[in-house]
């Protein structure tokens, strides 16, 4: 696959998917769920109105680990052809999903401040969230620090990889311990949510966030793409300069 | 219009106009990166005619 037929500046601005099928799907969906989500959804009987930021925290986890899988593709062809483009395509999953992740770990601690009286507690599912969002800070930070160095491609790969490793980690840490001994609720598995408003609810908040995901990711490529060619023009008209 | 103990307007309307505050950044921002890309296209072209200016000479 040619991936460069894709990843240049000129498609990127001009593709129907990327300007115009993907925000108007974005735009539309997160519509429609705050639509069902505050005007929809009824109260749950324990927790009341604070239980409808679950749809905004498992949404993000969502969008975080959509935006992990564009991360591990493009950091593993990338280690298998070196060609920036997949480079480009992991740096842009990881930065939105950094920002997922964040929006995950906020909105968990109002939610248990609100639900159990704690902002925090060193439990598996939190504590093993806790270091998913350390490792894509430091792939951010790394990213910021590098920008130009021709080894940290290579470096963010790997440190890709790993992230994309500690998912199933996250998803599977909720069964380390029984139900009594953590707070973290395993909400869907354990069928809690009887109410088909509540399953509407998280299943259009899921999709919406994933769509927002993906038009945060268009940009933050088409972005990285448009800088990198502008600094290969640049390097390109001095060195014609110079000679 | 008549609001139920399970519905938050209040809320749907404060979020609405976030969501709304962003779509409309993000869309701004696609412009500016389409007007980039233009004028990059531009610059490419100029290089390329430079190059084979030079090239001939």
């Amino acid at each position: 696959m040619q991936i460069r037929k894709f990843v240049n500046s000129e498609f990127l601005t001009s593709s129907i998917w990327g300007t115009r099928i993907i925000p108007a799907a974005a735009a539309c969906l997160v519509m429609a769920a705050l639509v069902i989500v505050f005007l929809v959804v009824p109260n749950e009987r324990v927790m009341g109105a604070v239980q409808r930021i679950f749809y905004f925290h498992v949404g993000s986890a969502m969008a975080c680990y959509a935006m992990i899988v564009l991360l591990l593709i493009g950091s593993s062809f990338y280690l298998a052809t070196r060609e920036n483009a997949w480079d480009a395509i992991a740096e842009a999953g990881a930065f939105v999903a950094f920002v997922f992740a964040s929006i995950v770990l906020l909105t968990g601690s109002i939610w248990g401040h609100s639900a159990w009286n704690t902002w925090w507690r060193w439990e598996p599912r939190l504590v093993s969230f806790l270091i998913l969002w350390l490792l894509l800070f430091s792939y951010v930070l790394l990213r910021q620090f590098s920008s130009g160095a021709e080894r940290a491609g290579a470096f963010a790969a790997v440190l890709g990889i790993l992230i994309a490793l500690n998912v199933p980690v996250v998803i599977f840490s909720i069964k380390l311990l029984s139900h009594a001994e953590q707070l973290h609720p395993e909400v869907v598995a354990q069928r809690g949510l009887r109410d088909w408003r509540f399953i509407l609810g998280l299943v259009v908040s899921n999709v919406a966030l994933i769509a927002a995901a993906l038009w945060l990711w268009w940009l933050r490529l088409t972005g990285s793409v448009i800088e990198h060619s502008i600094r290969l023009s640049g390097l390109k008209a001095h060195s014609l300069a110079r000679s | 219009m008549e609001s139920t103990p399970d519905t938050y307007w209040d809320l749907f309307a404060a979020y609405s106009v976030l969501w709304l505050v962003i779509v409309v950044a993000c869309w701004r921002l696609m412009s500016r990166y389409r007007s980039l890309a233009e004028r990059l296209r531009l610059l490419e072209e100029r290089v390329e005619r430079g190059a084979d200016d030079l090239s001939h000479t």
